[in-house]
């Protein structure tokens, strides 16, 4: 069993049970840079029904889309 | 401040890692997404020296080890920037950064286990090269026991970032999360010397650092049983840590 993770839209967070996601709390999400989507990750080989029919991705391919630019500012740390 | 010998001495045998009868058989993995180890409550917690043990193998954009500082512009941290050549590790107060400029992605990003000390100088600062900054104030950086902060990227700038704190997070800063394995955090209310860096860091394996007097000292899982989403500060202040967003423990340790 390998963790999964699945992004999400900002206003699917209510819907989320975070009991059934390692997420604490809808307070410790991370967002993307410009808040419109989200991601939520479980280590269950069920998937939680509220995030049925979306995407997952494996940890490597979650990290690579967290380096992009809508996630991580590149502004920051500064040069 | 006290010039302190280190007390290695204990009772308990190491079942893994730990030097001298000093038990230590957990660490913490993050996950990089969004894993962190949280202080709840605001710490008031002065980091005058920050001491940790890392493992990883990322190569992440820009890797934070641990953030610490006053909300809105005075933050800072020990951050890994590994893209960037001269920045594999440095203290960064959100302006400007110290950094260890000798240091390859390969000294660090090794897969094996370091140990990460800095160490607030007030006045008279300069790098292990000798460069100044124009308020005499900076951060010494170690890796592995050695002094090896040798950057400073505007001379002109102060780096006065306060050191009490009303927040402290390990693995976290900003938008940016570590991955990959943190063992025995801990804080200081003092700025050790460069001699009790070298004892803390002991050849490679961590030992009791009670004689330090740590005014934060997360063992990660030691005295938490490895379970649990607590980390019970063993140091002076209280802070204990939250592990955020599903860190696990690991029985990995520096050894």
């Amino acid at each position: 069993m390998s963790r999964k993770y699945v992004i999400i839209n900002a206003d699917e967070v209510s819907s989320v049970d975070f009991n059934k996601v390692e997420e604490t709390s809808a307070d410790t999400i991370r967002y993307s840079l410009d808040g419109s989507q989200t991601f939520v990750k479980f280590d269950t080989d069920t998937t939680p029904s509220f995030l049925e029919g979306k995407t997952q991705y494996t940890h490597s391919e979650i990290l690579a889309i967290l380096e992009t630019d809508e996630w991580i500012d590149p502004n920051f740390p500064p040069e | 401040m006290p010039i302190c010998l280190p007390s290695f001495a204990g009772t308990t045998a190491p079942s893994s890692g730990g030097g001298g009868g000093f038990a230590n058989q957990y660490s913490v993995s993050l996950d990089g997404t969004n894993d962190s180890i949280d202080v709840s409550s605001n710490p008031s917690l002065d980091v005058y020296s920050c001491s940790l043990w890392f493992k990883t193998t990322e190569t992440y954009f820009s890797l934070p080890i641990a953030g610490f500082g006053k909300s809105g512009s005075q933050y800072g941290g020990i951050r890994f920037i590994p893209v960037v050549a001269g920045r594999a590790v440095e203290f960064n107060d959100g302006f400007q950064y110290i950094a260890a400029g000798g240091l390859s992605n390969s000294d660090v990003f090794d897969g094996a286990w370091h140990h990460v000390a800095i160490v607030y100088v007030d006045s008279g600062y300069t790098t292990s090269t000798g460069t100044a900054t124009n308020n005499g104030k900076g951060y010494k950086i170690f890796i592995d026991g050695t002094r090896v902060d040798t950057v400073v990227s505007l001379t002109s700038h102060a780096y006065s970032l306060a050191t009490t704190s009303s927040f402290f997070s390990v693995g976290k800063e900003r938008t940016d999360f570590f991955d990959g394995l943190i063992d025995e955090v801990a804080v200081f209310g003092s700025s050790l010397t460069d001699a009790n860096i070298t004892t803390i860091y002991n050849s490679g394996v961590p030992g009791d650092l009670s004689s330090f007097s740590p005014t934060l000292w997360w063992r990660m899982g030691d005295n938490d049983g490895g379970s649990g989403t607590t980390i019970t500060d063993q140091g002076s202040g209280g802070n204990d840590g939250t592990l955020t967003n599903g860190p696990t423990f690991s029985t990995d340790v520096p050894s």
